[in-house]
């Protein structure tokens, strides 16, 4: 019985049951369930002597289950647990949450470092430009002009595409937890996030689209003003027609500010997602959180269900822990990213 | 004072200060008339330019004011305002009252063109709602653009005339009875078909993008480009292409109507379609005006300002769009409730235009002052 007395007071320590709930723990503890099994066909007494202090094997005890489905040799041992099954499943079902997020998470960074990379790529391919003042009037300069705004809005709206999924798939793991009416047809949300994505930190900048364009009109008329007369001179100088090396040198700098312009609508876009991002990594958290609490209910829940239902099966899942458990609670792996 | 569109008779005048001074001239003479003297005192300078300058002058016998613009004269040459100018009759064009030449004492020859005087242009009406922050209201828009686009009817489809240098300085407002006025024919011409004209004509702002890259066979098409212009600046408040240069000037169209395609490009000067320029995306035209403006006067300023001369609308056409349904309703009235100047009383200018046209110009209760009901019949 010092095992169980034991194992109570690793209960009553919170911390250290949620803990046991990563990934590796989960796996271990088959391992350790599978070993612990084959330790089950000495007698019960050897079995108090060999794992003293494993009275929380009842969970790796429904792990054998499943294995003993497969392997018929363990086979006798599936009587001797009934709360096994539940333990697997909440096992299971949080290990598949935990990589699950994980995954969200890598796939949220990913984009983040795709993302930065682009605008980086982008700056670069600016500085370049301004870099290359008074180009020789030539048609032939690919390599100055490899954005054009089509491009830039394309691989826009392709990354927050893909960001807006990634978001979506998050939600969706977490909406059982916090908000379950967000679960939607997958792509009838895809939409509305994409469209979000898009209008949120557009928007303002399509609001002041007008005013910025009668600003910038404004300026130049002073401009004008100051340079030159009120009144519009009859022009006298060109009088063959505009050069068109002229024509396209100047369209191609505006095309430059209108990618620096587009520049900065995607870096208050990317400041967006990062928000966001960060948002979903608290949510995460916060979710890690709520699985533990949950953790830690559940078993004693079912135990007690077990108890009052058959208290001999208790006693003896209280017996039948396994060293190797105890000895993998000390390697808890921290899940904090 | 038709019967004074004669050539003029020389005065002799030594002196070439302006202001004060007093010009005499004879007229008449002819066919029995009696000659008499007509005595004009120069009161300020309206205008100058590189043609001569403008000035305000009172006639001393009739107490009337008039403009008097005093160009050189080539004496090689005919005044080409001069020709276009004697046949011009119409309310929405300036009307020639005189004219006649002068000396000065170092031999040159200047000719006076005595114009009847509208002390207001677009120009002026324009900086005076730009000076006090407001826009014009729509319904001055409406009123002047279309009176424009009459006198342009009739100077394009009458007179076969290009007016070639369209602007707000050249649209002469009264203030009292808001009738619009075309002036300044010194840049306009008969334009022939399959002939070549210069293309360094018209001021930056208000100039097609056709002259801009050259063109030399382009048509009265550039007015209506023009007129676009001063409408978008009258709904603006600010010209809408203000370019500093030939170059920029196209820039500025390109912000708003897009790169021109090939096919556009070739409709404008075939010259430039081997050149390859970077796809500029379009403005569109309602982010262009504010969010309030009637979706009909962003549809008529698109209709106008088209990279396709031959798309563009002709005058008349121009006349008839949905944006000036205003000024045909039967009570349609000026803001402080005096009538419209007089916008119905077509002639010569719409002789020639379908039955449907003509219908939608002339407004039912003006048909029916008029007694013409056929026109509502043959219209529909």
């Amino acid at each position: 019985m010092q095992g169980s007395g034991h194992s109570r007071r690793r209960r009553g320590d919170g911390c250290t049951v949620v803990e046991c709930y990563t990934p590796g723990r989960v796996v271990s503890r088959w391992l350790s369930g599978l070993k612990s099994s084959k330790g089950k066909r000495h007698t019960v007494e050897e079995e108090q002597e060999d794992d003293p202090i494993g009275y929380q094997l009842a969970p790796i005890r429904c792990s054998t289950k499943r294995l003993n489905e497969t392997s018929p040799e363990t086979n006798g041992f599936e009587s001797q647990s009934r709360e096994a099954p539940l333990e697997m499943g909440i096992g299971s079902f949080l290990l598949y949450l935990v990589v699950a997020s994980k995954t969200e998470l890598d796939k949220m960074a990913n984009l983040r470092m795709q993302m930065e990379v682009f605008l980086q790529h982008a700056k670069e391919q600016v500085q370049k430009k301004d870099s290359q003042q008074n180009p020789p009037l030539s048609s032939n300069e690919p390599s100055c002009y490899q954005f054009s705004p089509q491009d830039i809005s394309n691989l826009a709206s392709s990354i927050f595409q893909e960001s807006s999924t990634s978001v979506l798939q998050e939600e969706n793991t977490e909406c059982e937890v916090s908000k379950p009416e967000d679960c939607h047809q997958g792509t009838d949300h895809n939409s509305k996030l994409k469209a979000e994505v898009d209008r949120l930190p557009l928007d303002e900048i399509e609001e002041d689209r007008h005013t910025k364009y009668q600003i910038q009109r404004q300026r130049k008329l002073k401009d004008n003003e100051v340079t030159k007369s009120n009144v519009p001179e009859m022009v006298t100088d060109e009088r063959y027609g505009v050069c068109p090396y002229e024509l396209e040198k100047k369209l191609h700098e505006l095309l430059e500010t209108r990618q620096q312009e587009e520049l900065l609508k995607l870096e208050t876009a990317l400041s967006r997602v990062q928000r966001r991002l960060h948002e979903k990594e608290t949510e995460v958290s916060w979710w890690k959180d709520a699985a533990r609490l949950l953790a830690q209910r559940v078993p004693e829940s079912s135990r007690s269900g077990l108890e009052w239902c058959n208290p001999e099966s208790y006693t003896d899942s209280e017996r039948s822990i396994p060293r190797s458990f105890k000895a993998f609670s000390k390697h808890r792996m921290s899940f904090s990213r | 004072m038709a019967d004074d569109k004669e050539m003029p008779a020389a005065v002799v005048d030594g002196h070439d200060q302006v202001t004060g001074h007093i010009i005499s001239t004879t007229i008449g003479g002819k066919n029995g008339e009696p000659k008499q003297t007509i005595s004009y005192m120069a009161e300020r300078v309206v205008g100058t330019g590189s043609f001569g300058i403008v000035f305000q002058a009172k006639c001393l016998e009739t107490g009337e004011t008039v403009a008097i613009k005093k160009v050189l004269q080539d004496r090689r040459y005919k005044n080409r305002e001069l020709q276009l100018m004697r046949v011009m009759d119409h309310p929405n064009v300036v009307c020639l009252k005189h004219c006649f030449f002068s000396t000065t004492s170092k031999d040159e020859l200047f000719l006076n063109l005595v114009m009847e005087y509208v002390p207001e242009s677009l120009y002026r009406v324009l900086k005076h709602y730009s000076t006090a922050n407001q826009r014009m209201p729509l319904v001055y828009v409406k009123l002047y653009m279309y009176q424009i686009f009459r006198g342009l009817a009739y100077i394009h489809n009458v007179a076969g005339v290009c007016h070639r240098d369209l602007k707000p300085q050249n649209l002469l407002v009264d203030p009292l009875t808001h009738q619009v006025k075309i002036c300044d024919f010194g840049s306009a011409k008969q334009l022939v078909k399959g002939e070549a004209n210069i293309s360094y004509i018209c001021s930056r702002f208000y100039r097609a993008p056709e002259l801009i890259f050259g063109a030399t066979e382009y048509t009265t098409s550039i007015d209506i480009w023009s007129a676009g212009c001063v409408l978008a600046e009258l709904l603006l408040g600010q010209p809408l292409f203000p370019g500093e240069n030939a170059v920029d000037q196209l820039v500025e169209i390109i912000k708003v109507l897009g790169t021109p395609t090939r096919e556009e490009i070739r409709c404008m000067n075939p010259h430039y379609t081997d050149f390859r320029f970077p796809q500029i995306k379009a403005h569109p035209w309602h982010k262009i005006f504010h969010k309030r403006m009637p979706p009909e006067a962003i549809d008529f300023a698109s209709r106008l300002l088209q990279y396709s001369p031959s798309l563009r609308c002709t005058a008349l056409e121009a006349c008839a769009h949905p944006f000036f349904d205003e000024l045909r309703e039967p009570n349609a009235r000026l803001p402080n409730g005096r009538p419209f100047p007089p916008l119905f009383n077509f002639k010569q200018e719409v002789a020639g235009a379908s039955p449907e046209l003509v219908n939608k110009l002339i407004p039912d209760h003006i048909k029916r002052q008029l007694g013409l009901s056929f026109l509502n019949q043959s219209g529909t």
